[in-house]
């Protein structure tokens, strides 16, 4: 049973149309990264350059849980059942990560996850083939829908569609739970942790929630990445991507919900757009991947707190409604 | 054995402890972690393969092994200027507009740097790893016969007295083998203009050099922060710039300096770097480079001899772990996992003690 | 939620919005003789030597096929003179820029069929992608044995594979009088992890003693795995791995492994080797697919054109290169319809004694990979011709 037999999408997608699904659908995983690294490194204030570990961890969860249970049970709920089994074992990871670092302080946590998600990396590529297949990676067989010439757009829509709803619900839980009782006191120990103390907060309790909280949303993305890439290896989940992602919370500004998606989107955008140019287009080409370095440290010059600051994307365009009602009321 | 890899630790370690000072040093005084701060080790690296490769200070025939000495000295002196230099430049152009932005700007400033600098050495050097220039000895005998093989070194045009432009020629002459008169002029009848010889430098020689070099850098690191006017400032600087800058204190220049010495104290690290592993390449300074930073965390960040005995530990533990996990514990595949124990080893130290082992507790302001 | 919701719906409307604005714009490229063929190669980065000499090869291919004359193709009901058109993607040495190639070359540019690529698990993201669009998809050099299996029938290779480079290592080595041998293995290669398990079953099974020895792509400081090797003294020393790695460690293993001699496989033959390994006194020894100077007239016109061309003797990767376009070429000629992928694919496994540069292809249907010759490389001072290995035999 697969999806595909309740689903008889048959969409038919352009060659244009392939191209920005893939797009989407990777800008949909590094919003969900980006927005749980927003929960770690914007509203709870600490340091974290770990993500990449705790995606690694939900893909390889996800891909190992596909292949125990493939043949022994439906594809949706095997999908589903290894996508939480990924949040599982990213959380796990949080929290063994999370219980002994959470002592130290802003660089020194930072280098010390940093040093957490290099080693998941390490441990998987020089795991047993068996197990986690090594360096050659995983294979995770297609268990949402066949996935053939004729169903591929269906899946790649699907998977979108998959991710962005995904995207929303992350979304809209971290709004709530900023705005909970819980999620205050995250803030107030993120303001001052000694005063927070004070006032009767666990600053270990509220941290350690975030760092796992994050870690399950990462691993989560990590899970439906696996899903739709088909085959997973270890050397993709790199020091690079955590920088990627990094820039896509601060660009997004720091707490901004949908800051992150748009950078997200501004980020991926960019690199697929370049890296789609055919090998010969010349200097443009030859040289993209400085153009791009060079783009990230202008931003960061120019606009050191992100696109559009802290703020969501609906207030930025409400002031700039205001902005030009009065010019024209000048006018 | 233990001795071996002690020594093969040492090694690794004081190069991480030359580009671990000029972590500690920058972020010492602003709080940022550099992570270009490799990829001007990687620069300085470069040049002074450049310089290695290209003086050719043997072909004024002074006596051995004064040339190979001379070309280290010039190597190592235009390497760190570069290096430093570059460090004043990148501080001035990206760090100094977002030093007030906030520290997570000035760090994700500082991987952009590092990006940019690794892609442009991509695009001016190639991404092909070079191989440190060996001892050589210009040779046109049996194996040039096939100017195919020519290529295979394609390193710079020659131009041979026949007029005819080949690439030059490199003989992989064995160990003992010397060039004596006769080789030496059939292989001028050959057509090559210039026959010249290099004293090699064994791997093991140069461990020692680099070792050496570190003891000999510290006491005038020492001096140049404790003893001098710049020093003091600097110390100031970090203890509390704004109150630094109302005693009369020029930050800027401060900050400026701190890089040009960091980096080119990283300048001597890549060249020792070069002279050990043998390869030059675009993304030579990534992984010293973080774990440079591992190292300057382990010592204490912002404590210059936490840097060096960091450096030297970090390198130590990378090779004398995983040699008692094989030897000991029988593990065969220890060594694969020896950047996963390094930064396991990194984990538990800071567990232990949190602001690394000579870093200053911080202090809590309510 | 209602204003999340709302902040995101631009994004959202975005989403949903592009597609069926871009699916009217996905028009059918017209038919008019064109073959597309998509080339996803490693032109930068760590293997960029690789993707340059297998991308000078396919060049040389296919100004050398089209000066022989293309053969005609039947569209719509007319013979019409077929046309080549190569349309290269760099895989920038990572996995995941292969696969999002493949995707691209596939959907975007609608490639009839596709080559590539070198490294093994990139190649195995290209056949992913490959097999679930149901697009022929040839490597030209990758040797991983597993690849073309989990590949399927869209796949195929023009090496030969890892499990016969092993054994004919490990059978030169027993043949030379080595009994006991150092494998040093790349951790993070499965290309490397696949040769070395391969060399040690028939060294065993031969009668050697072998022992494994690890590093990883990322090293540069060789000196601890060098000491391992140095204590356990070998006869010989396999390498298992790239030349980028290789060639330093053997430079700095100048003194410890004194002179032992080397073995390596293909990935060690590249003409950046004996750079990076400088000045040595040990006897190395490679495994690969071709040598510019075998004593073959077929090998050494190549090699004398590729030079006049390129300015450099070709590799292995280039005579690969080359082959590989040779044999789609093959295929095309047999196809029924060599626009429709079935029929393709299915011409390219019947392959069938294609005499090309690296030696005779035939493949089947099995693996999809052909049994070849392979050739022994002396490294001293270049890579020369050693020793021919025929196929199947050793």
């Amino acid at each position: 049973m697969t999806l595909a037999s309740f689903l008889p999408l048959a969409i038919e997608l352009g060659p244009q149309g392939f191209w920005w699904m893939n797009v989407l659908f990777l800008v949909a995983i590094y919003s969900l990264l980006g927005l749980s690294l927003n929960l770690i490194n914007g509203y709870a204030r600490m340091f974290s350059l770990g993500h990449h570990g705790f995606w690694a961890m939900g893909a390889y969860g996800a891909a190992w849980f596909t292949i125990q249970f493939h043949g022994h049970m439906p594809g949706v709920p095997l999908f589903l059942m290894s996508c939480v089994f990924a949040m599982g074992v990213a959380a796990v990871g949080g929290l063994l990560i999370g219980l002994p670092c959470l002592r130290l302080r802003g660089d020194y946590l930072a280098i010390a996850t940093l040093g957490f998600g290099e080693i998941v990396r390490i441990a998987i590529q020089n795991s047993p083939r068996e197990a986690l297949g090594g360096s050659l990676g995983l294979e995770v067989p297609r268990v949402i829908m066949d996935v053939t010439r004729k169903t591929k757009a269906d899946f790649r829509v699907l998977m979108v569609a998959i991710g962005f709803v995904l995207v929303a619900l992350t979304a809209w839980a971290i709004r709530n739970y900023i705005r909970s009782a819980r999620g205050r006191a995250m803030l107030a120990v993120a303001q001052d942790e000694t005063a927070a103390g004070l006032l009767g907060i666990n600053p270990v309790r509220s941290k350690v929630l975030a760092f796992v909280a994050a870690s399950a949303v990462a691993g989560l993305a990590g899970a439906v990445y696996a899903h739709y890439q088909g085959i997973i290896t270890p050397l993709e989940f790199n020091f690079m991507e955590m920088v990627k992602i990094f820039l896509i919370v601060v660009l997004g500004g720091l707490g901004s919900i949908s800051g992150c998606v748009f950078a997200a989107f501004l980020l991926i955008f960019v690199e697929q757009w370049l890296a789609k140019l055919p090998a010969d287009a010349g200097f443009f080409k030859d040289w993209w991947q400085v153009e791009y370095a060079a783009i990230l440290v202008l931003l960061m010059i120019f606009r050191p707190r992100g696109i559009f600051g802290p703020r969501e994307i609906t207030d930025v365009w409400r002031d700039l409604k205001a902005k030009w009602a009065k010019k024209r009321s000048a006018a | 054995m233990f001795f071996d890899y002690l020594m093969n630790g040492l090694g690794l370690g004081a190069i991480f402890a030359f580009i671990a000072l000029g972590y500690t040093m920058v972020y010492g005084i602003i709080k940022l972690i550099n992570f270009a701060h490799g990829e001007f080790f990687m620069v300085g690296a470069y040049v002074g393969y450049f310089c290695l490769r290209d003086l050719d200070i043997e072909r004024v025939g002074l006596p051995q092994p004064l040339p190979i000495l001379l070309d280290f000295f010039v190597a190592l002196w235009a390497a760190s200027l570069v290096a430093g230099l570059l460090a004043v430049l990148t501080e001035r152009v990206a760090y100094r507009p977002v030093r007030k932005a906030g520290r997570i700007a000035a760090l994700l400033t500082a991987v952009g740097v590092s990006l940019l600098l690794q892609n442009i050495a991509v695009q001016v050097w190639g991404a092909n790893p070079r191989s440190f220039p060996d001892p050589r000895v210009f040779h046109a005998l049996d194996d040039l016969e096939g100017e195919a093989q020519a290529n295979y070194y394609a390193d710079r045009e020659f131009t041979t007295t026949q007029g005819e432009t080949v690439t030059e020629a490199v003989l992989l002459i064995s160990q003992g083998d010397v060039l004596d008169a006769t080789k030496r002029a059939s292989i001028e009848d050959q057509g090559f203009d210039e026959v010249y010889e290099r004293v090699t430098l064994s791997p093991k020689s140069v461990q020692y050099f680099v070792i050496l070099a570190l003891i000999g850098w510290t006491p005038i690191l020492w001096f140049l922060v404790k003893r001098t006017r710049m020093g003091k400032a600097m110390r100031a600087a970090s203890e509390d710039a704004d109150a630094a800058r109302l005693m009369g204190i020029n930050i800027n220049l401060v900050v400026a300096l701190t890089f040009f010495v960091g980096a080119f104290v990283a300048g001597v690290g890549g060249v020792a770097y070069i002279a050990t592993y043998g390869k030059v390449e675009p993304m030579l300074g990534f992984l010293p480079g973080l774990k440079a930073f591992v190292a300057a965390v382990i010592g204490g960040i912002g404590s210059i001899p936490g840097a060096i005995i960091g450096g030297l530990i970090l390198g130590v533990a990378e090779a004398i772990i995983p040699f008692v996990l094989q030897e000991v514990f029988g593990w065969e595949e220890a060594f694969a996992w020896k950047d996963a124990i390094a930064f396991a080893f990194l984990i538990v130290v800071l567990v232990v003690k949190p602001t690394g082992l000579l870093g200053k507790p911080m202090r809590e302001k309510v | 939620m209602l204003r999340t919701l709302r902040s995101l719906l631009p994004l959202l409307a975005l989403a949903l919005a592009l597609p069926l604005v871009t699916a009217c714009g996905g028009d059918e490229v017209k038919n008019d003789g064109t073959l597309r063929v998509g080339v996803v190669l490693p032109m930068t980065g760590a293997q960029a030597t690789y993707g340059e000499e297998s991308w000078n090869g396919i060049k040389l291919a296919q100004s050398d096929l089209e000066s022989a004359g293309l053969p005609t193709v039947r569209v719509g009901g007319e013979d019409v003179p077929l046309k080549l058109n190569l349309i290269l993607r760099d895989e920038v040495s990572k996995k995941q820029q292969a696969a999002d190639n493949a995707k691209s070359l596939i959907e975007g540019e609608q490639v009839h069929v596709l080559l590539g690529s070198v490294a093994s698990s990139h190649t195995k993201a290209i056949f992913k992608e490959a097999k679930e669009s149901e697009v022929p998809c040839i490597s030209p050099a990758s040797t991983n044995d597993t690849l073309t299996v989990q590949g399927g029938p869209y796949t195929s290779r023009i090496c030969f594979k890892d499990g016969f480079q092993g054994a004919v290592l490990a059978r030169f080595s027993l043949d030379q009088g080595w009994k006991k041998a150092a494998i040093v293995v790349d951790k993070a290669q499965d290309y490397s992890v696949g040769l070395a398990e391969n060399y040690e079953k028939t060294f065993k099974a031969g009668g050697g003693n072998a022992s494994m020895h690890y590093y990883v792509t990322e090293d540069t400081d060789f000196s601890n795995v060098v000491q391992n090797v140095a204590n356990d003294n070998p006869d010989v020393i396999f390498i298992s791995g790239y030349y980028a790695q290789a060639g330093p460690m053997i430079k700095q293993a100048k003194d410890k492994w004194a002179g032992k001699p080397i073995i390596g496989g293909d990935g060690l033959d590249s003409p950046e080797l004996i750079g990076l390994v400088g000045d040595t006194n040990a006897e190395i020894y490679l495994t690969s697919h071709f040598a510019a100077d075998a004593p073959d007239e077929q090998v050494q016109n190549f090699a004398k054109r590729y030079k006049e061309r390129f300015g450099k003797s070709p590799g292995a990767m280039a005579a690969l290169g080359y082959d590989v376009l040779g044999v789609l070429l093959d295929a095309v000629k047999r196809a029924e319809d060599p626009f429709d992928p079935e029929s393709l694919a299915k011409a390219i496994r019947e392959t069938k004694n294609v005499k090309g540069i690296t030696g005779t292809i035939s493949l089947d249907n099995e693996e999809r990979t052909p049994v070849k010759d392979a050739v022994i490389v002396k490294v001293a001072g270049g890579l020369k011709f050693h020793k021919l290995i025929p196929a199947g035999g050793s």
